[in-house]
Formats: structure tokens, C-alpha cells, sequence
């Protein structure tokens, strides 16, 4: 397994967090001065694989180490960033919550264009998605499942599989 | 949100569409609803499905939310995301947020974004691999380590929970000089220029306490690792 986080996670270059779960560290190719990734330490390809109490604890830290950006390296603002899949533009194999530290007219440009929908269009997205939105806000506990107990999910683990595939063809 | 009264906040509260969209008080095409957060459609969306999370309290900027409530919103982007994914047939999504207007935050309330994203929409939000010369690197890691020790604790602190306490006061006490110097240099999170009555009030009172402020990053430590030996004593 070639991946570069778990790399850097194991020679610890530009460390800056670590607990059991979760790791902070410097980008070691940055898209701004202070790019920091939080990353869980297990190799976890894509954020769907990630326990819903890591993923929050992720938030947690990304939080206060974009307030210490503010205190420390004096910048004005911090985006918090998930490439979620190929498409959302994810280089690494390795599922990472970006912050990304801000200055005016540092260049960069995060911004979109938005897109004008009917209200048709809008209404249908607005169905779909709430109809799918039954088990939000349930969320696991802070131990591991048993693995029988995910079985009824296997259909949608083909799914993920394809995806995680597609990662690993990275370079 | 120290520095701003009861009425301060419920005028803030009633000009902030936001808030008013989060009490139900404004029609919006709501799509998840819980204690803490409402998720809408954004009415300007990058794709169909855009996804807007907002928290029911009303919080400028993302550092002052308290941490249970950061949590939870990082699960729920999470749970959001593969609702997107499973529902509208996507192969990936961006979830984006905003802290200050340099980072391109609009509004005056914290939100969350989470984008549907399908090969080649071409909708941006790309970031650069930059190079960087080691000794950037390491300046820049001094800084930040530094910085994030004081509100996070040091690196495996997790085995050295004694060490931890007494160290924290030598930090507390370091944290107020460091802030005594840095009061006149310190940049502040610019949320809007060009409307500054309210936002500087806030920011304002906000920076005027450093003694409280530091006090309450102490507190701050203490809940962290009284959280991580939870943890410890659970697993």
C-alpha cells in the first residue's frame, strides 16, 4: 500500500496534532502558507469509510487549529475543505479534511459559479433528497461495530469498492 | 459569543435571514432538521442538490461554536454527503466552509456547503499543489505547532496525562504574554468591511478581554483531555 499520508503520518514530518484516532499535520505540497490535512491515522480511502464520531472529532480539531492559524500565522480567514471522491478533485488516496489558511488577494480562488435551476428542477432535488434523509442525525456509537452487523450494507459497499478502485489508480 | 447581550442578540437574530430561515419563520426548501442544524437547498446552487447546512443559534464564524456542536455538524455532513451520493447517483462531493471574508464568507452566519460534484462540471474549488522550501516548512510548523499546543495540548499528550497539568499552568501563563504581545499585531477575522456597526461591536468586545479569553482556552484544555481520558478508560 503506497499511500503518502500514512507515510507522512508514520515519519511524523510536520506533525502538529495526533491523538488515537486522529492526526494534523503540515501539507507537504500546500495550495496556501499553513495548509493543514486532518486525517484519521487508519489508511481510509474516502469519507464514507470514516466512524461518524471520528469524522466529528475531525471537525473538532480542524476548529481550533483554524483558530490558532488566526493566532499564530496571522491570517484573516481558513476555508475547511472535503474533496469527497475523483470528480470533487481528492489527490490522495486518503480521506482529508483540508484548512486552508486565508489571506486578502492571496490569490486563490475557492468560489463557484451558481447555476440557475427552475423551480421544477429544484423542487425534484428538494423530494429526492428529503426522502433520503430519514436516518440522519443517527449516529454510531464511539465503538467498533461487530462485522455481521453490516451485512444488510453490502450492496453498497460494491459501490464504494468501484470508487476506491478508481483512488488507487492515483499516482 | 461573550460581549454581546440577550437584546443585542435577538436584534442580530431578527435581521439575520439565517436565523429567521432556521426558525421557519422564511420558506425554504428544507430538506434535514434537528436540534442544532437546519439543511436547505441553496437557492443559488454550483449543482442541483447543493446543500446548505445552518446552525439554529446564531454564530458569525465557525470558531465560536462550542465543540459538541462542531461535532455534530461534521457527522452530519458526513451522513449528508451519502444521502447525496446514494440519491442523485454522484461520484463525489465537496463539503466547504467559509471563515472570514478573505477565505469568501458572505453571509454574517456560519454555514456549511456540500456540493453534489460529477466528473467534468467544471464548477472550481480546486486547490494547487504548491512546493515549499524546507526551512518555510519548518518556520511555518514552529509557529503552528506552537500555536495549536496552546489549544489543543502537545503531540501524544494522551500518554503524558500528568505532565499535562502541570504544564498547564506554565502554558496559561505563557499564552497571556504571548497574547500581551501579540494584542497589536493580532489580525482579526474580518467578517465584513463595508457594514461595520454590529460585527465590530462583536469582534470588538471579543479581542478587548484577552484575560477572559485565555482563561477560557485554559478551560478549554482541561475539557480536552478530561474528553481523551474518557476515552482512554473506555476503550
Amino acid at each position: 500500500m503506497n499511500c503518502e499520508i500514512c507515510e507522512q503520518i508514520k515519519n511524523r514530518k510536520g506533525l502538529i496534532y495526533e491523538d488515537q484516532d486522529i492526526a494534523a499535520m503540515l501539507a507537504q505540497k500546500p495550495t496556501a502558507v499553513g495548509h493543514v490535512y486532518i486525517v484519521p491515522k487508519k489508511h481510509i480511502p474516502i469519507l464514507e469509510q470514516v466512524s461518524d464520531p471520528i469524522i466529528g472529532r475531525m471537525f473538532a480539531k480542524a476548529n481550533k487549529i483554524s483558530m490558532s492559524c488566526f493566532e499564530s500565522i496571522g491570517v484573516q480567514g481558513t476555508n475547511l475543505l472535503i474533496q469527497n471522491g475523483l470528480p470533487a478533485g481528492q489527490h490522495h488516496n486518503h480521506c482529508i479534511l483540508h484548512v486552508i489558511p486565508r489571506k486578502e488577494g492571496d490569490g486563490l480562488n475557492l468560489a463557484w459559479q451558481p447555476k440557475q435551476l427552475t423551480e421544477e428542477e429544484m423542487s425534484t432535488a428538494e423530494i429526492q433528497i428529503k426522502e433520503n434523509t430519514g436516518q440522519v442525525g443517527i449516529f454510531e456509537k464511539e465503538k467498533e461495530k461487530p462485522a455481521e452487523i453490516e451485512k444488510p450494507e453490502e450492496i453498497q459497499e460494491e459501490e464504494e469498492d468501484y470508487r476506491i478502485k478508481e483512488l488507487e489508480r492515483l499516482p | 459569543m461573550e460581549g454581546i447581550t440577550p437584546e443585542q442578540l435577538a436584534a442580530i437574530q431578527q435581521q439575520c435571514i439565517f436565523c429567521q430561515i432556521g426558525a421557519g419563520k422564511v420558506a425554504s426548501r428544507k430538506v434535514y432538521e434537528d436540534e442544532h442544524v437546519i439543511a436547505v437547498l441553496d437557492i443559488n446552487p454550483a449543482n442541483p442538490g447543493h446543500i446548505l447546512v445552518i446552525t439554529k443559534k446564531h454564530y458569525f464564524v465557525m470558531p465560536q461554536i462550542p465543540d459538541e456542536e462542531v461535532e455534530h455538524i461534521g457527522k452530519i455532513s458526513k451522513q449528508l454527503s451519502q444521502v447525496l451520493l446514494r440519491t442523485l447517483k454522484l461520484e463525489g462531493t465537496t463539503i466547504f466552509i467559509a471563515n472570514g471574508v478573505a477565505a469568501g464568507q458572505k453571509a454574517q452566519h456560519f454555514m456549511m456547503h456540500i456540493i453534489p460534484r460529477k466528473e467534468g462540471d467544471e464548477i472550481g474549488i480546486q486547490i494547487s499543489q504548491r512546493q515549499i522550501s524546507d526551512k518555510d516548512y519548518d518556520k511555518i510548523h514552529k509557529a503552528l505547532l506552537k500555536g495549536v499546543e496552546k489549544s489543543l495540548g502537545k503531540i501524544s499528550g494522551l500518554e503524558k496525562e500528568s505532565e499535562e497539568t502541570e504544564e498547564m499552568e506554565e502554558r496559561a501563563e505563557e499564552a497571556e504574554i504571548i497574547k500581551e504581545k501579540e494584542e497589536e499585531t493580532k489580525p482579526k477575522i474580518l467578517v465584513d468591511k463595508t457594514k461595520k456597526r454590529s460585527k465590530t461591536d462583536v469582534f470588538g468586545a471579543h479581542q478587548a478581554k484577552p484575560s477572559g479569553k485565555s482563561k477560557k482556552k485554559k478551560k478549554e484544555d482541561k475539557d480536552v483531555s478530561l474528553d481523551e481520558i474518557a476515552k482512554v478508560l473506555g476503550a
